[in-house]
Formats: structure tokens, C-alpha cells, sequence
């Protein structure tokens, strides 16, 4: 069983599925409605030479894509204007089952985490799997047990060929 | 039966005839106090129930279990996940209830229990003194006026509310028994019960101390004292308290005063008790806040450490251990296995201190004084501080990297220890200062290197430079000070009061509450702080050398910061809120809770910061100010309480309030949105405490300067102008005119339509008129 990144973070037998992007990719392609939520971490984050939030962008193609108010200045940088929301009140709006999505869809079938500090994280997942039916996924470089698919514990190399391997997965679908 | 109370609306025999008779077991309510008594005088568990509901409706509580299983007794372990019951029937929501409503017990019983010792003390050395607040404070305790229905007049009066509040922690913490409350909203219910008795309990052990000790009584010019590492004079002895309870510091300080060693002896303080030491006598230093308690006895500077209770480390016998410092003991919450030397001579219990004996506990606050001081410069001639090779320990690591999967805030630590193998200790003096000296890294430590000691030796340059002013706690906020800002509060021409309080549990730099601060004092915001965050928001300077407190006035008035004082202090933040509704508005206080709030809720637009709080205690005073309708906003560590009130601004039925002038049912904007919200950066919150400023009660004027600052924040932080604008505005007449192209466009875009300003209110009773129907 892998050990969550803070060794103490264990919250009971209910824990993630280690998901390689491969996995990842395939889960994330065959649900319906799902959105990645992006924390204020990934500011000044790259993927090899590239600033993370080209790769988050070719995603939104793909899925919504909400970020954290914090780091939306770089997307408007970019010429791109996600929705920006803390975490807080975006996991609050997730845990009800009535709420008709930003786009007024209906709420979402599954919902990816990632750049948040890793107990902020952990927390909002906890909300989601006890007071939801959406399944979580943590895109992050640590295990996080509260979600449903988790990356394990990762060195920051392995994460980028991670994350780029799981963004180039989806594009091809 | 002493306290009982009972009230009879309406009494009629063929002997009597009475109504509103009052009558308390032991006592006769003395009517000297002309104000009428309200409906909740020493309300029980179920008396405010209706209110909480009103509140929780529109701010439902969101759990975030730390833990799926719950361990309270011998069924367990239950397992709550996918909606399991434990084996008492209990489910996962009621579980994170019942935990909440546990860790709000443990904080007012923290404060109770300090309070206890403190009135009984002051009592017992000083007499039944007056409560005196100083010359411009007439409503010298405004929570036991208006949760207890009292108006106190001398110590003893404060025995009164005491015990009721301790009643009523009893009761709330019974009610987390297996078997008792299953439900989350009654659990919550009782969370914010225990917690207004937490704020009462507060008020009274600051009124009581501010009474008897001399401390500041509202002073805006409480003198500005020394704080920081560097403030203490290391070629003095040291003695230093750590804690929240300043009898045995002030008894430490009473004994220099008598035998001439005043200027011989360094005191000083970690934590609360370092405020109020410095309230107590300004020469006192603060060390710093909680953050620093590991670093500083790791220096090895004390020679003697003083613990009193409240947020001590449980270990701190043997870190002392390791400097050969002597610790003393001086309260029966936290003994430390110690032998009790009570009753020893103080001659015994130093000798065998200076024989190597750990500590002592000696529950005589005199005694302490006396032990303490003639112990610390005993020692302080044979003890040697000892020099940690930073190098030479970092160069035992190993990067197995355990260190940094124990730290909170995931700090580089092996890096750092890398760099330092080759002499280069930058790294490790960065991390120090973003380190909160938790000393979890040193734990799991492959090799069994002092981290913390090597973070401290490597940043020992700029420790020794950290050397502050922070104002003096200055106690309740002067009644005159009400006077000047009840009014500009209340229409919104003043934007917001904003309160930093709570501990140093910071995810990123203790500057960045500083930072915030400024930013709202620049903006003319009235600023206000308590506890660590106050000490904190000192070890700051701008370009110019200054503090924040040297910069800007210590009133309760726009564009100043005050510093109430320690954790205790919080209450007075509480009591201007309340102030504002009795003096400027002229409502009753007394036994009048839910109309104090519910003013309080739309009409003061005051947020609570709690940028790094930790603590169970910092629970219950949140809880607190979330009963009484001031929101609270959390740093991301405040995630793991578990439980934040959220409202849903995109449900219009969720905002709708009375319309006191006609009784009709009102929208209002979604003001304020939380009740307790998580933000996850610095950026967040800032633009979360604009918002939350904003009141339905403001005038358009008012509104206008709200908006203004929170338009201006967003675009600022954000890089745009906020999308939820148009809930904002109720008439053109609150859209700031510079902004006023822009907002128009957006309002005819969302189809807006203008909507009435009520006198709003969530309490059918205050309606003057009943809606016609
Ligand atoms: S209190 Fe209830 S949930 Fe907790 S261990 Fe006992 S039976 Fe299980
Ligand atoms: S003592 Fe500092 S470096 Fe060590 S785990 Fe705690 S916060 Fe991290
Ligand atoms: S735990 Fe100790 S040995 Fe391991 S990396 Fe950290 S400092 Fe080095």
C-alpha cells in the first residue's frame, strides 16, 4: 500500500488507487463531464521548458478548467480567461449534487486536483468523498489518499514526464 | 442553587400580584442597571438554537473529515466512509460536528480554566477591587452585559458569569458523549453556544487582569515595546515565560522591582504571557510568537523557563534539558511529572535547581518569583552556551529525504543540508524563515541532526538583527472611540474593520500577515490585532526601518492598528462590535443576544483574520465571532478544523432577510458570503476580506467606497474586474463613478434590476410593521 506523502495523512481503509497517466488518461477519457482544478502552486511551474499552463490550456479543450484567483493573472497573460475560484468554494459548490456546472450543464462527473499545498488538497478531496458521488482524481506529485486515482509519490522529473505523458494521452483521443 | 435564576412574566395569588419579577437563587438581581432586561439572560444550550438554525440555513457548515474512522470508545474503530454508521449510529457529518463542537470545549475550557485562576488570584492578592477600564470606558465588559445580563461593578462580580459558563461547558461537552446529539446542525449549534461562552469567558479574564495589574485600560498610546530575538540582552541572565497566564511573569517582575535587580535581569516572554508581560511592565521583551518557542529555547539564552499554560511545548522539559536551563512549573495544567516544591523554602528548591535538577513545580506565584530569579543568575554564571557546528552536523545528512515528507510546509530541507556541507547556509536561512519550529523534521532524522538548531545557527546572523516594536496590548477599545466610528462603520463610509488574530501556523512567510495588514491600514481600513498575529504583524519593517506600530496610531479608528493585546484580548474586538450596537445605535445590550448579532451580522463590517491559527482555542474564538455574525477567514492550514460555513451567493432564496421599517421579506446581496472560509493564498484572502466587508445595512455612499476597494483588489490581484459585481449593486447609486461606464455595461449584460436597501434583519420580531398580505 502506498504511504500518503505526509506519513501521517492516512485517513482510514478507504484510500486511492495509485494511477499511472496511462490509467489516468483512460479513466479521465471515458467520463462524461469533468473538470481540473488548478491551485496557486503551479505559478512559475514548468514542464521542461514550457510554463505549465500551456499544458493546462491544451487541456481545457478537453475538460473545464477552473483556477484558483491567484494565478489567473497568467492565463490573462496568455490571452485565456478560465474561471477562477478558490478551491474552497468550488469543492463547496462540487458537493451538491443540484449545481448546474459553470456552464449550466449539471454538475460533473469527475474532478482532478492539482498545485494545491498538499493538506488543502487532501481536505477538499475528503469533502467530495464523503458528501458526493464525484470521483477525484489527484494529478499532483504525491499520493493523496483521499481521492479515487492518485499519481504516488513522485520525483519532480518522473512528475513532468507524468503530467506531459497525461496531457498528450488526452489530446489523442 | 447559588446563581440560579428564574423569571416570572406574570405572577397573580390572593396575596400577590407581580409581573417581570426576577429573582436568583442566593442573590436579588440588584436593579440598579436601568436597561431592560432581554429575552436571553445566561442563555442555555437551546435558548440562541433559532438563531444558530438562521445562520447555519444560510451558511451551511461544509465538512472535511481529517479522518474517516472515529476512535472514541470501545465499539470503535468505526469506519464512517461511503456512508457507514459507527456502531452508536453516528454518520460522518454528525462525527465532524461532534469533533468541531469537541475542539470548541477545548478551547473555552483553555480560556475558562485561565480565567478561573486569574479572578480567584486577583481576588485573593489584590482584593475585591473595582473593575476599572480606564476613564473613557463605561461599558467595561460588554459580552457579560449581554450574555450574562450583568453589569459588573468589582471582581467578585465576575464570579458570576463564570460559572455559568462553565455550566454550560459542561453541558456542551457532555452533549459529545456516545449516545448524546447525533445531529450536525445541533452539534453545530452547540459548537457556537460553547463558543459565545468562550468570548465571555475571555472578557473576563482580561477585565479581571486589565483591573487589578495596571495593564493599559484602552490606551491608543500603549507604549511601543521590544520584540525579536535580538531585543533580549544575552549578557544578562534570561528568564523567560512561556504561556498565557502572566501571574508568575508579573510575580518574576515584582521581585526585581523589591530587591533592586530590575536592570540585572532580562524577562521575557513567548506567547501571550509576553504581551501581557509587556502590559504588566513595558521593559519586558517579547521574544516572539509561538513559532519561535523551539528556536529560542534551542539558543540556549534562558537560563530559566517559566511555564505557565496554554500553547507550551510537551516537551519542553527536556529541550530545556539539553541547555541546561531550569524549568519552573506554575500551574496545575501543565506540571511535567515534576516534584511539587510548593511548599519547599526557596532556598531548597534552588539549590537543588542548581544541583542539576530539571524543575521544579511550585503552584505560589510569589515563590516562583523569588526561585526564578535568584535561580537564573545562579545559573547564569556556570552555564555555558553552547556553539553548534552548522557544517560539521550538515554534513552527516545523508538525503534520504524523510525530513521533508514530516515538514508542513514541505521545506527543502536536504537540499539546504547539501549547500551547508559546503558552507554555503543560505538555503538553511531561508527555510528558517519559513520554517514555524514545529520540529517534526527532526523526528524521523535518519542521522539524528537538530534541524531546528542547525535552521537557527545558519539564519544567526539576521536572529540577531530581529529586533522590533510592537504597541503594548491597550485592552478594550474606549467608548468614545465607538462614538467617532459607530456611525461611518455602520453606513460604510469607513470600508471594514479587520481583525489578524490567532497563532503562527503559517503556510507560507509570517510576513505575509504584515503585508496584509498594511495593505487595509494604507486603504484606511480601522486594522486591529491580538495574540501571535499581533507580534508577528510587528517583525516587519519597511524601507524606512519602521514597524507597522510605529507608523501607524494604536486607535480604533480609520487608517490605525490596535493592538488589543493576548489571546484574552480577543474579547474587545468582540466588545466594540457589540459597542457599536449599544452605544452608537443605542440597542439594548443586556441579556439581548440574537438582536446584538443579528445587528452585528448586517450592519458591522468586520472580518476576522486568522492567518495561521492552530489551536482548539482558535477554534472556539472563530466559532465565536461566527454566533455573534462577524466572519472569519482561515489561512489553508485551517482546512484541517474540518468544518467551514459557506454561503451560496448564486442561490438568491438564500439571501432574502427581513425588511424591518414594513415586514416584508427582501433580497439583499450575498453580503457577508462566509461565515468561516478557507482562503488557499494570501491574494485570496485579501480580496475575500473586501468582499466580506460589504453589509446589506450600507449606504450608497458606503457602498460605493466597498466596491471601490474590492473592485480594485480583485483587478489588482486578479487582473480583472469580478464577475460577481452585479450582486453588488442594489441602486446606480452604488456603483463607484470612476467605474461607472464599465459597471453599466456589465449590469445591462446580466439584465440587472435595482432592488430596495432594507433595514434588514433576519429576526421576524424586530419587523415594526407585519407584511400585509
Ligand atoms: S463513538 Fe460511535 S462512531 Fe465512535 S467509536 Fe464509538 S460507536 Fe464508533
Ligand atoms: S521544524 Fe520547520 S523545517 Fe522542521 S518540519 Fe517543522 S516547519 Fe518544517
Ligand atoms: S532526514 Fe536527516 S539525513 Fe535525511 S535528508 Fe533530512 S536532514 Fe538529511
Amino acid at each position: 500500500m502506498t504511504i500518503p506523502w505526509f506519513s501521517a495523512n492516512i485517513p482510514g481503509p478507504k484510500q486511492a488507487r495509485v494511477v499511472t497517466p496511462e490509467i489516468a488518461a483512460k479513466i479521465l477519457s471515458k467520463v462524461g463531464r469533468k473538470m481540473m482544478l488548478c491551485g496557486s502552486g503551479i505559478k512559475g511551474q514548468k514542464i521542461g521548458k514550457e510554463p505549465i499552463q500551456k499544458y493546462i490550456l491544451d487541456l481545457s479543450k478537453e475538460m473545464s478548467v477552473v483556477v484558483a484567483p491567484s494565478v489567473l493573472k497568467d492565463f490573462l497573460e496568455m490571452g485565456a480567461e478560465p474561471v477562477a475560484k478558490g478551491v474552497v468554494e468550488v469543492t463547496n459548490l462540487l458537493r451538491d449534487a443540484e449545481w448546474r456546472g459553470f456552464d449550466g450543464k449539471g454538475n460533473y462527473d469527475m474532478v482532478a486536483y492539482l498545485g494545491f499545498p498538499y493538506y488543502l488538497e487532501s481536505q477538499m478531496l475528503s469533502v467530495l468523498k464523503h458528501f458526493s458521488d464525484i470521483k477525484t482524481m489527484s494529478l499532483g506529485r504525491f499520493y493523496q489518499p483521499n481521492a479515487d486515482y492518485s499519481f504516488d509519490n513522485l520525483k519532480e522529473k518522473e512528475w513532468e514526464k507524468n503530467f506531459e505523458n497525461l496531457i498528450s494521452l488526452l489530446r489523442r483521443k | 442553587m447559588k446563581g440560579t435564576k428564574f423569571k416570572i412574566d406574570e405572577f397573580e395569588s390572593d396575596l400577590i400580584k407581580a409581573t417581570g419579577l426576577e429573582i436568583t437563587v442566593g442573590r436579588i438581581v440588584e436593579e440598579e442597571w436601568e436597561e431592560i432586561l432581554g429575552p436571553t439572560p445566561m442563555p442555555s444550550v437551546t435558548d440562541l438554537r433559532k438563531w444558530d438554525f438562521a445562520l447555519l440555513n444560510r451558511y451551511k457548515p461544509m465538512y472535511a473529515p481529517l479522518c474517516d474512522l472515529c476512535c472514541l470508545c470501545t465499539y470503535g474503530k468505526c469506519d464512517l466512509s461511503d456512508g457507514k454508521k459507527g456502531a452508536c449510529g453516528i454518520d460522518i457529518g454528525a462525527q465532524q460536528g461532534r469533533i468541531v463542537l469537541l475542539a470548541c470545549c477545548i478551547g473555552a475550557a483553555a480560556h475558562g480554566g485561565h480565567a478561573r485562576h486569574i479572578v480567584e488570584h486577583l481576588i485573593e492578592e489584590h482584593g475585591d477591587m473595582p473593575i476599572d477600564m480606564g476613564k473613557n470606558v463605561e461599558v467595561e465588559a460588554p459580552l457579560v452585559r449581554l450574555i450574562a445580563g450583568i453589569m459588573p461593578k468589582k471582581l467578585s462580580d465576575l464570579l458570576e458569569p463564570l460559572e455559568y459558563a462553565e455550566g454550560e461547558l459542561m453541558h456542551s461537552l457532555s452533549a459529545t458523549h456516545t449516545g448524546q446529539e447525533g445531529y450536525f446542525t445541533d452539534f453545530e449549534s452547540k459548537a457556537l453556544h460553547v463558543s459565545m461562552t468562550d468570548q465571555l469567558l475571555m472578557e473576563i479574564a482580561d477585565v479581571a487582569q486589565i483591573s487589578a495589574l495596571g495593564f493599559p485600560k484602552g490606551d491608543p498610546g500603549a507604549p511601543l515595546v521590544d520584540i525579536g530575538f535580538g531585543s533580549i540582552d544575552t549578557k544578562k541572565p534570561v528568564i523567560l515565560c512561556i504561556g498565557h497566564n502572566v501571574v508568575p511573569g508579573a510575580e518574576v517582575i515584582n521581585y526585581l522591582r523589591d530587591h533592586d535587580l530590575y536592570d540585572k535581569v532580562e524577562v521575557a516572554g513567548i506567547c501571550c504571557t509576553a504581551h501581557d508581560l509587556t502590559r504588566y511592565d513595558k521593559g519586558a521583551k517579547i521574544v516572539g510568537p509561538l513559532s519561535k518557542q523551539l528556536q529560542f529555547v534551542r539558543t540556549g539564552i534562558a537560563d530559566v523557563i517559566i511555564v505557565d499554560e496554554q500553547c507550551v511545548r510537551a516537551d519542553v522539559l527536556q529541550e530545556a534539558r539539553k541547555t541546561g536551563a531550569a524549568v519552573i512549573a506554575t500551574n496545575d495544567k501543565i506540571c511535567l511529572g515534576l516534584p511539587d516544591r510548593t511548599k519547599d523554602s526557596p532556598k531548597d528548591v534552588i539549590d537543588n535547581l542548581l544541583g542539576g535538577a530539571p524543575g521544579a513545580l511550585i503552584l505560589d506565584a510569589e515563590k516562583v518569583g523569588e526561585v526564578a530569579v535568584r535561580t537564573a543568575i545562579k545559573l547564569s554564571e556556570t552555564r555555558k552556551r553552547r556553539a553548534l557546528n552548522v557544517v560539521k552536523e550538515a554534513k552527516k545528512c545523508i538525503q534520504c529525504g524523510l525530513c521533508i515528507r514530516e515538514c508542513h510546509n514541505n521545506l527543502d530541507i536536504p537540499r539546504g543540508m547539501e549547500k551547508a556541507a559546503k558552507g554555503d547556509l543560505s538555503l538553511l536561512s531561508e527555510i528558517y524563515e519559513l520554517c514555524i519550529g514545529c520540529g517534526r523534521c527532526e523526528n524521523v532524522c535518519s542521522k539524528e541532526i537538530p534541524i531546528v538548531s542547525l535552521l537557527g545557527g545558519a539564519a544567526k546572523e539576521i536572529t540577531r538583527k530581529e529586533r522590533y516594536k510592537v504597541r503594548s496590548g491597550r485592552g478594550p477599545i474606549q467608548d468614545t472611540e465607538i462614538r467617532n466610528v459607530g456611525s461611518p462603520i455602520v453606513l460604510g463610509e469607513i470600508p471594514g474593520v479587520v481583525a489578524f488574530v490567532g497563532c503562527p501556523n503559517y503556510a507560507g512567510s509570517s510576513k505575509e500577515i504584515a503585508e496584509m495588514a498594511e495593505i487595509f491600514l494604507s486603504r484606511r481600513y480601522i486594522v486591529t490585532t491580538s495574540g501571535c498575529a499581533a507580534m508577528d504583524i510587528a517583525m516587519y519593517k519597511d524601507e524606512e526601518g519602521k514597524t507597522l506600530y510605529e507608523k501607524y496610531p494604536g486607535n480604533f479608528d480609520a487608517g490605525c492598528l490596535s493592538n488589543v493585546g493576548s489571546c484574552v484580548s480577543n474579547a474587545h474586538i468582540a466588545g466594540a462590535a457589540i459597542k457599536i450596537a449599544s452605544i452608537f445605535a443605542h440597542r439594548n445590550l443586556r441579556g439581548n443576544y440574537e438582536e446584538i448579532a443579528d445587528y452585528i451580522l448586517n450592519r458591522v463590517g468586520a472580518v476576522g483574520v486568522a492567518w495561521g491559527a492552530m489551536s482548539q482555542k482558535a477554534a472556539s474564538i472563530a466559532t465565536g465571532f461566527n454566533r455573534l455574525g462577524v466572519p472569519v477567514i482561515l489561512g489553508p492550514r485551517g482546512a484541517k478544523y474540518r468544518r467551514t460555513y459557506l454561503g451560496r451567493p448564486d442561490k438568491s432564496e438564500d439571501w432574502m432577510v427581513y425588511n424591518a421599517r414594513t415586514g416584508e421579506k427582501v433580497q439583499i446581496s450575498p453580503s457577508p458570503e462566509y461565515l468561516l472560509y478557507v482562503a488557499e493564498s494570501k491574494e485570496e484572502a485579501i480580496v475575500s476580506i473586501a468582499k466580506n466587508c460589504i453589509r446589506p445595512n450600507d449606504t450608497t455612499k458606503g457602498r460605493q467606497i466597498k466596491l471601490t476597494h474590492y473592485i480594485d483588489l480583485h483587478k489588482r490581484y486578479f487582473g480583472k474586474m469580478p464577475e460577481d459585481i452585479a450582486m453588488y449593486i442594489r441602486t446606480e447609486a452604488d456603483i463607484p463613478i470612476t467605474l461607472k461606464a464599465e459597471i453599466m455595461k456589465i449590469l445591462k449584460a446580466e439584465k440587472w434590476e435595482p432592488r430596495i436597501t432594507p433595514d434588514p434583519t433576519l429576526l421576524e420580531r424586530l419587523c415594526r410593521k407585519k407584511e400585509v398580505k
